[in-house]
């Protein structure tokens, strides 16, 4: 069956038509998708009807899609049947509609059908999703435009699916600095077209957070407005989440600090007792500043090198990209490693007693370490406190964070101490191959080939501001001579930027000893 | 009854419509969110559940539901009644079990619900060893325990989900 054939099938499937009369358009726009095929925007242009060209004009600012098959000069400012419909392009309840554009104007141009945009080429199909990215929320869970972005290569497909998926906010401080760092990481974890496939049709959204708001000043995250997590914190502060939709800060992406002013603090119950002892007698009071078992809560910041985007959207690829067979490996996987046992360190083996200034004749065997499950090692060490005594580390606690934390390991990404044992955790992908070889074969199939590099880059631009650059090189004076150092004060360095994409300086910078978090998040540790 | 023997750690998956809510088992344990932990901070403990989130959706109303519990029993009526299913967990991943139930009605009470999948029979207030009482057509939750016997005997007597769903919605 031709390609074209294909698409216009698929794409004509009641379950996921944009319309009533979808089927009708993506079989009519089949022709010209096979002619497009392959072709750029101004080979295609040249094919086109004027209205047809019309349509692949990019929209005024706030555009309406207009119809297809009116004249060009008609103002239309209704979509054409059978394009898919943008949410944005609908005014919201009670808002002023905008005035129709009058005969002296060009009327707006309309939206492609999912047909036409599967026939873009990737450059053109970038282009478009680029100029209507309100668009890109309908054509995700169209089977027509599954199967042409499936057919790109993976780095094509991770484009157009992070160009639908990833939205930064006006709010962000540094857009572009935080958009390219967030596109590094992210795609980084899109290597597989199955699990890209899945995010796209699950209708997954990554958002970055501005280091000067809330999660829950963003319309994704409105509901959560003054309420509280399952674990007792209020949704307000948190600066990460993993799900159908994602968070990740700003200030991991950029090694930055959140804004510790009013507008990312909040007041919160220092433990469930409090909130409980507070309830028993007004069942809905809320926190007070000063009040019994109230404390401030703020973002705190995660050590240098340690990424909580490659984590949250760890998370997110677990629950929305994989497969069901991957999903239940990765659960069997995780029971196994819970039920594994293995012997102590050599160095938490007692060596055997020798008196003092003396030599055994011959040397005593060493005694026989008992394997323990509180001995495996997972991606944030044992499960040991450093006094030896069992516990659990964050990526032993369930198959999320077990997922996420060794995910974070196998990209290089899992620097810092583990707050449950206070012991170092285990990083790079070397460490995750040869003790969680199960997890490793199913990252691979999740990651690229490399680990990241300078992710959260804390240290780094402390160090940058810390140290003065040395002073630019002077000017060559005329006749080739090289003048004598001036002896001005140097200029400061410029300030490193997460991969490798320049970026300016943008918000409050911490000095080097600011960034590991147990004071940062102050009563609410260890409750 | 046939419910002498069950676990002593009941474990149910906690859905709301097809969507993942909650794992919860019946042990003193921690309560683990889908929010990100700041850096050095760890998870609370609780007293008579460890929970973990599947949606920061119903994280709040959950927790609400939980402050207001007694035990594990108590918590676990309270999620149906406000209209989230219970499901047996076997140690399969619950992202794999994404379907809506069916929920049997009687009398205007929600008696059971039913996922036309592979799964237990089991109740909110016992459950059996994962291996036991397991049936290939459908995975079904008692929410009035009296009833686990004639559920049984309704899935022994069929082996296609919509012949059970049939035989337990007939007027009686």
């Amino acid at each position: 069956m031709p390609e074209n054939e294909q698409q216009s099938r698929t794409s004509s499937q009641p379950a996921t038509s944009s319309s009533p009369s979808g089927s009708e358009q993506s079989t009519a726009g089949s022709s010209m998708a096979s002619k497009l095929r392959g072709k750029s925007f101004a080979e295609g242009e040249a094919m086109l009807s004027p209205v047809q060209r019309l349509v692949n004009a990019p929209p005024p600012e706030g555009g309406v899609a207009a119809d297809a098959s009116a004249p060009a000069s008609t103002p239309a400012p209704t979509t054409a049947p059978g394009a898919t419909t943008a949410p944005g392009a609908t005014p919201a309840p009670g808002a002023t509609p905008a005035p129709a554009p009058t005969s002296a104007l060009p009327a707006p141009p309309t939206l492609l059908t999912v047909t036409q945009v599967a026939a873009l080429s990737f450059v053109d199909m970038q282009t478009y999703l680029a100029t209507r990215p309100a668009q890109g929320a309908v054509l995700r869970t169209q089977d027509a435009f599954l199967a042409a972005v499936g057919a790109f290569s993976i780095d094509q497909m991770a484009t157009i699916a992070l160009a639908i998926i990833l939205r930064t906010p006006d709010q962000v401080v540094d857009k572009v600095g935080a958009t390219a760092e967030a596109m590094r990481i992210l795609r980084s974890q899109m290597a597989n077209k199955e699990i890209l496939t899945n995010l796209l049709k699950n209708e997954v959204r990554v958002v970055i957070v501005p280091q000067t708001a809330l999660m829950t000043d963003l319309p994704e995250f409105a509901a959560q407005k003054d309420t509280y997590t399952f674990d007792g914190r209020p949704w307000d502060t948190t600066r990460g989440l993993g799900g159908q939709n994602t968070a990740i800060a700003e200030e991991n992406l950029m090694g930055t600090d959140p804004d510790s002013g009013a507008s990312t603090t909040r007041l919160g119950w220092d433990s469930q007792a409090a909130m409980d002892t507070a309830r028993t007698t007004d069942a809905a009071a809320m926190p007070v500043a000063g009040g019994a078992g109230v404390a401030t809560f703020n973002p705190g910041v995660y050590c240098s090198g340690y990424s909580t985007t490659n984590h949250e959207f760890f998370h997110t690829v677990h629950s929305y990209g994989l497969n069901a067979t991957d999903q239940g490996t990765l659960t069997s996987e995780y029971a196994t490693k819970r039920a594994k046992a293995s012997p102590p360190p050599a160095s938490a083996t007692p060596a055997p007693a020798t008196a003092p200034g003396t030599t055994p004749a011959t040397p005593a065997p060493a005694p026989v370490a008992t394997p323990s499950v509180y001995d495996t090692e997972w991606a944030d060490g044992p499960r040991r406190l450093s006094d030896g005594s069992p516990s659990d580390n964050y990526s032993s606690t369930n198959e999320y964070e077990y997922f996420a934390q060794t995910g974070c390991a196998f990209q290089g990404t899992n620097n810092g101490t583990d707050p449950y044992t206070g012991r170092p955790r285990n990083n790079g992908r070397s460490w995750v191959t040869a003790n969680d070889p199960g997890l490793a074969s199913l990252l691979s199939k999740v990651c690229s080939t490399a680990e990241l590099r300078d992710v959260n880059p804390r240290e780094a631009r402390a160090r940058a501001l810390a140290t003065p650059a040395p002073a630019p090189a002077p000017a060559p004076a005329p006749g080739g001579a090289t003048p004598a150092p001036s002896g001005a004060t140097p200029a400061p360095a410029p300030v490193p930027t997460p991969g490798s994409a320049p970026t300016p300086t943008v918000g409050s910078l911490a000095p080097a000893g600011a960034q590991v978090g147990s004071g940062a998040v102050g009563a609410i540790v260890g409750r | 009854m046939t419910t002498a023997s069950g676990r002593s750690e009941r474990s149910y998956h906690v859905f709301m419509g097809a969507r993942p809510a909650l794992g919860v088992v019946a042990r003193p344990g921690h309560l683990y969110s889908r929010a990100a932990l700041p850096e050095g901070m760890t998870a609370p403990t609780h007293p008579f559940i460890d929970g973990v989130s599947h949606d920061p959706l119903y994280e709040h109303r959950l927790r609400q539901l939980l402050l207001a519990s007694s035990d594990f029993d108590d918590f676990v009526r309270r999620l149906v009644d406000d209209g989230f299913d219970v499901a047996s967990n076997r140690g399969e991943s619950v992202w794999t079990l994404r379907q809506e139930p069916r929920r049997l009605m009687r009398s205007g009470q929600v008696i059971a619900a039913m996922w036309p999948c592979e799964g237990q029979l089991s109740a909110t207030t016992w459950q059996p060893e994962p291996d036991v009482d397991v049936y290939p057509h459908a995975l079904v939750t008692a929410y009035v325990p009296e009833l686990i016997d004639e559920l049984r005997s309704a899935l022994q007597a069929t082996t296609r989900f919509d012949a059970l769903v049939a035989r337990l919605e007939l007027p009686l």
